[in-house]
């Protein structure tokens, strides 16, 4: 008969099942990462400073924007950049400045709501493929090839163009179809702990898939699911501006760093060229800033990944 | 290999059963009448929808309507465009060479560039050769397409008066202008592949150039560029053909940017317009075509590379 229960077990079953002053070492471990990513990563850590930035900049947008964002100036339409307007005024007298610190915000916004739900669902189908393999494993698995078989691009547009543009729209979208790729990275890390011999020792000890899988296997697949998201943010942000760009993304006038840049601009472009470069370089920077960030963190917390 | 090819040829049905599932879904997303949406743009009047329904099969029941869609897709009929009125296959065949030429030309770059300059990186490891070609392999990723592709449009009309070619020429009319109008957009969409190719070729280097043949090429006294070329290169470029599948998807993906900023008539623009028209038919084919490319494209490479490469037959 399986033993099972608190009293039943003996008393260092406790500490091994993962009661142990988790919090304590979680700092710890969080600690150690950021000292190691300081000393022995100086482009991780300029990437995590843009990033840090950025995110200061999107919460007090309204502080430093200033200008609302879509305030116009009809008297100042395209004008240079220059004292009143740092870099300058597109076709309807808005200050590119004030538009592009606050389309910081969408962006940002878009990123983390993505990756919410797409490291949520790659961490819960990733963990179940690889904890519980066999038939469930085939059949997610073969999901998980079909939904990467499509080109992103194409198939996010499609989606968009049926549910409509928006915000949460975008971010629900790329977050569920980010899913699949990042929840073969966690299956391949999963797969790996579940052969640990503290999760036998667990099993032994009585332990259910459910303990198993949330006090032993989660907390030991923290990295890939740290890289992944961070990572994650970059290609959800430019994806984002790649959908504004091409009209399915965030509508105007939201102050969307792709549609700034969008078709339907491009022959004020040919006369003011700043309304094409200040978004790009936004785009660029924030996207080059969790890339770095990411990269560094995959080589600290798990050089396995490298070329994931 | 017999039984690799055949355990992978088996491995492919559920998935393509699963897209197929996804792609006949995808239009069912649509929130409200279908059929109102459909006939939205198509100009008919309110007392067609009956018919329409019917025409459509949409008035029987889901898994009918599936059986019927997908015995038509598998005898190679896609259905109509409800834009243009002529098949769907025939659509994307007249607009495929379009897509595949970009496609082909930004593969081109992506290996100029990548191949050197993720040897150089992998040779000279943690120099500032390295950070700084390793650096620039992650702006490549960081930088939008959809960007540089508006800067090369702009700033040389700009500077020097100059527009790139953006009225399209057949291949059969002028072939030195055909090739010139998709030199700048491949080499754009090449630059995205080239982050990817220069990281994995450094990685591989890397892995090579530890290997124990590698120190017996030393030990014999051989030259550099013969250690570099003749031994490390060619064992290490084998990986670097699995990630062909997924360089197809960024391709097929780069096309509707491309293609819709240097107005070339392929398989992006097409899809662009489809989108936009709300021609369901043809999303739906479109997606299923890519998606059927892809797949047999990853077949193909992962069989090319279990040739190549025994070790993964027995894995």
């Amino acid at each position: 008969m399986r033993a099972s229960g608190a009293q039943e077990r003996p008393a260092g079953a406790v500490a091994l099942l993962g009661q142990a002053p988790l919090r304590g070492r979680a700092r710890h471990w969080t600690i150690n990462v950021l000292w190691r990513l300081l000393r022995e990563k100086p482009l991780g850590v300029f990437g995590g400073a843009i990033v840090l930035a950025m995110i200061v900049v999107a919460i007090f947008a309204p502080l430093i924007a200033p200008y609302p964002a879509n305030a116009m100036h009809p008297q100042s339409s395209v004008h240079p950049p220059g004292a009143q307007f740092w870099f300058g005024t597109d076709q309807f007298g808005r200050d590119l400045f004030s538009r592009i610190v606050h389309g910081s915000r969408i962006s940002l916004f878009v990123g983390f709501v993505a990756v919410g739900i797409g490291a949520s669902a790659a961490t819960a189908i990733g963990m179940l493929s690889g904890y519980f393999g066999g038939k469930l494993d085939l059949l997610l698995q073969r999901a998980v090839d079909a939904v990467m078989s499509f080109p992103w691009l194409i198939i996010v547009m499609s989606i968009m163009g049926i549910v409509g543009p928006g915000m949460l729209n975008v971010a629900v979208v790329l977050g569920i179809l980010t899913t699949a790729g990042s929840s073969r990275v966690i299956r391949g890390a999963a797969l790996s702990v579940k052969e640990s011999q503290y999760v036998d020792a667990a099993r032994a000890l009585g332990a259910g898939h459910g303990r198993i899988i949330l006090v032993h296997i989660l907390p030991n697949i923290s990295a890939p699911i740290i890289i992944i998201a961070t990572l994650g943010l970059g290609t959800a942000i430019l994806a984002e501006s790649s959908l504004s760009f091409l009209g399915y993304g965030i509508p105007q006038p939201a102050p969307a760093w792709g549609s700034m840049l969008s078709l339907e601009g491009r022959r004020y472009m040919l006369t003011a060229p700043w309304i094409a470069i200040f978004p790009g370089v936004a785009i660029s920077l924030i996207v080059f800033g969790f890339n770095m960030l990411g990269d560094a963190l995959r080589d600290v917390l798990d050089p396995r990944l490298r070329g994931t | 290999m017999r039984q690799y090819v055949a355990r992978r040829l088996l491995l492919m049905i559920p998935t393509i059963f699963l897209i197929s599932l996804l792609v006949f879904f995808l239009v069912r997303l649509i929130p409200g009448d279908t059929v109102m949406m459909l006939l939205e743009n198509a100009s008919l009047g309110e007392q067609d929808v009956q018919a329409y329904r019917a025409k459509l099969g949409l008035d029987r029941p889901v898994y009918v309507q599936y059986g019927t869609w997908i015995s038509d897709v598998l005898r190679g009929d896609l259905g109509t465009s409800l834009w243009s009125r002529q098949p769907i296959v025939k659509e994307i065949l007249q607009r495929l060479p379009v897509t595949a030429e970009l496609g082909a030309v930004a593969m081109f770059f992506s290996l100029l560039i990548a191949v050197p300059i993720g040897v150089v990186s992998a040779i000279r490891q943690d120099t500032w050769t390295d950070y700084v070609s390793r650096s620039l392999a992650i702006l490549g990723l960081a930088v939008p397409g959809f960007w540089l592709g508006t800067l090369v449009i702009v700033l040389p009309a700009i500077w020097f008066g100059w527009i790139p070619p953006i009225r399209y020429t057949g291949f059969a009319d002028n072939p030195w202008r055909n090739v010139q109008q998709f030199l700048i957009p491949g080499f754009l969409l090449g630059l995205g592949l080239a982050a990817v190719v220069m990281r994995m070729t450094r990685s591989m280097m890397l892995e090579v150039l530890r290997q124990d043949y590698i120190r017996t090429a030393w030990s014999k006294g051989l030259r550099e560029r013969g250690v570099v070329y003749r031994h490390a290169l060619k064992n290490a470029l084998i990986p670097v053909i699995s990630i062909l599948g997924v360089q197809i998807a960024v391709i097929a993906g780069g096309s509707v940017i491309f293609e819709q900023i240097f107005n070339l008539p392929g398989i992006g623009k097409f899809m662009y317009r489809a989108i936009q028209t709300r021609d369901y038919p043809v999303v739906q084919g479109v997606n299923l075509f890519l998606a059927a490319v892809i797949v047999w494209v990853n077949f193909l490479v992962d069989v090319t590379y279990a040739y190549l490469d025994p070790r993964i037959r027995f894995r």
